[in-house]
């Protein structure tokens, strides 16, 4: 499977995109709870739409991209954001056509995310982290992420389809 | 397929251990600073310009929750703004009474007199004489008809009327009150005599006085003085001298208009303890201003 060069700067561009409204909207929204993550929804639409290769891709660069402009140590929402691209991307087969199944796999995907990064956070020894309250507000982060997925979803899968290889299909 | 399956596998392989070694090396205490400052630079102005397109729009969002509780948000506000206006207010006049009661004490402490301290309730001609406050102690507090009223900066006046918890001071610029002094500089005794808000007018005893500008007159035994001695009283300012007597205008102390904090002298000092007490070296601080006011 090769990756085409338009496929990749298609994904570069959604990468930007979603990390300005991540940063200038999503994050600063007077909303409960933790804030919404339109970057974990982006890599599993991604994932969704692309299987492996595009979940595992878009989901490295994504969080190395989150990771610089961030203040947690390199490599964390990368690896964190990796993982939840393989798995999702590993899934693919049954969530074509559908607005259950990526509802819910967002869902999986925004709680699994979350425990992953504090593990890992605790892993690496560092302790700054207040989880009791973060995870007091993952309910609503949940929420919002769910709230975003119809429209992440058939955006990104629409994209997808007018990049993919001609010949695979 | 399955070489393809392998490489997709060995990439994800690769990617796990970037991210595990940027993991390791963050941890060290690598902090990538470089790479740090370049996506700062590369994604800050990006931020900005976003920023200035979506900032209304969060500004709308985070107005929306006080739409319907902006209007009395701002009502609260204003009432508190005029309650610590008011607060202000009263507190620079509670600083101005502590301060006056300060003197006043340590004017009293000079003087050795024992007194209680009054305020002011009321003020002017309408209580009957043409210069009289009403103060909040009377016969309760021992005051007694006759007393001398003082303020830290000098003599007020004289208690005309006490009642139970109130009393009558004439002001000793009341034109029908007439006060024994004496020079502070030389002894010599006198009458002053009042005339309202004008200067109050000195009298000595000895037509030949050498009584000058600029003395300083204490209440003294003189006559039928029911003062008490040693009160300062005002400063002579202007002496004219005729054939048969010597008179000169009185400024003094006390500004009549702006009495609050006083204090009844409840006891008459023995003429042991009388002592030449000046504002000059006892409330100078004070004296300065409310005599500034008073012209």
């Amino acid at each position: 499977m090769t990756v085409r060069p338009i496929a990749v700067l298609v994904g570069a561009v959604a990468i930007v995109v979603a990390l300005i409204l991540q940063t200038t909207v999503f994050s600063r929204l007077p909303l409960p709870g933790n804030a919404p993550n339109l970057l974990l929804v982006l890599v599993v639409a991604s994932a969704l739409a692309g299987g492996v290769p595009a979940g595992v891709g878009m989901g490295f660069f994504t969080g190395l991209a989150a990771d610089l402009i961030s203040n947690h140590p390199l490599g964390l929402l990368a690896l964190v954001f990796l993982a939840v691209g393989l798995v999702v991307g590993r899934i693919e087969a049954p969530s074509e056509r559908s607005v259950f199944w990526p509802v819910v796999i967002v869902a999986v995907a925004a709680v699994a995310s979350f425990v992953l990064y504090l593990v890992i956070y605790e892993l690496i020894g560092r302790h700054g982290i207040d989880w009791r309250t973060q995870l007091r507000g993952l309910p609503e982060a949940v929420l919002y992420d769910v709230m975003l997925t119809p429209f992440v979803v058939p955006v990104v899968a629409a994209v997808e389809r007018r990049l993919r290889v001609p010949a695979m299909r | 397929m399955r070489s393809s399956g392998r490489r997709q596998r060995l990439t994800i392989v690769g990617l796990v251990a970037i991210c595990v070694v940027l993991l390791a090396l963050d941890s060290q205490g690598t902090t990538f600073t470089r790479a740090r400052d370049a996506a700062s630079r590369a994604f800050g102005p990006l931020e900005r310009s976003a920023n200035s397109v979506f900032d209304p729009v969060g500004n709308f969002f985070s107005g929306l929750p006080d739409v319907g509780s902006n209007k009395s948000k701002i009502d609260a506000l204003k009432r508190q703004n005029d309650q610590l206006r008011s607060q202000l207010r009263e507190s620079s006049v509670n600083s101005e009474r502590s301060n006056a009661l300060r003197q006043l004490g340590l004017f009293v402490g000079r003087t050795q007199f024992k007194v209680v301290t009054a305020t002011v309730l009321d003020f002017g001609p309408s209580l009957g004489f043409e210069w009289a406050v009403r103060v909040d102690v009377g016969t309760n507090a021992g005051v007694r008809d006759g007393m001398t009223v003082i303020s830290a900066n000098g003599l007020v006046g004289r208690i005309k009327q006490a009642s139970a918890d109130t009393s009558i001071v004439v002001l000793a610029i009341d034109p029908g009150s007439s006060v024994g002094v004496r020079v502070a500089r030389t002894g010599e005794l006198g009458l002053v005599s009042g005339d309202g808000l004008r200067s109050m007018h000195f009298t000595p005893l000895n037509p030949r006085s050498k009584v000058k500008a600029g003395d300083t007159l204490i209440t003294g035994p003189y006559g039928a003085s029911t003062y008490a001695a040693g009160v300062p009283l005002g400063k002579v300012t202007h002496v004219s001298h005729s054939a048969a007597n010597a008179s000169a205008s009185v400024d003094p102390y006390v500004n009549y208009t702006s009495l609050d904090v006083l204090a009844v002298v409840l006891n008459a000092p023995k003429p042991t303890s009388r002592q030449l007490t000046t504002p000059s070296s006892a409330a100078q601080p004070d004296a300065t201003p409310s005599r500034k006011a008073g012209r």
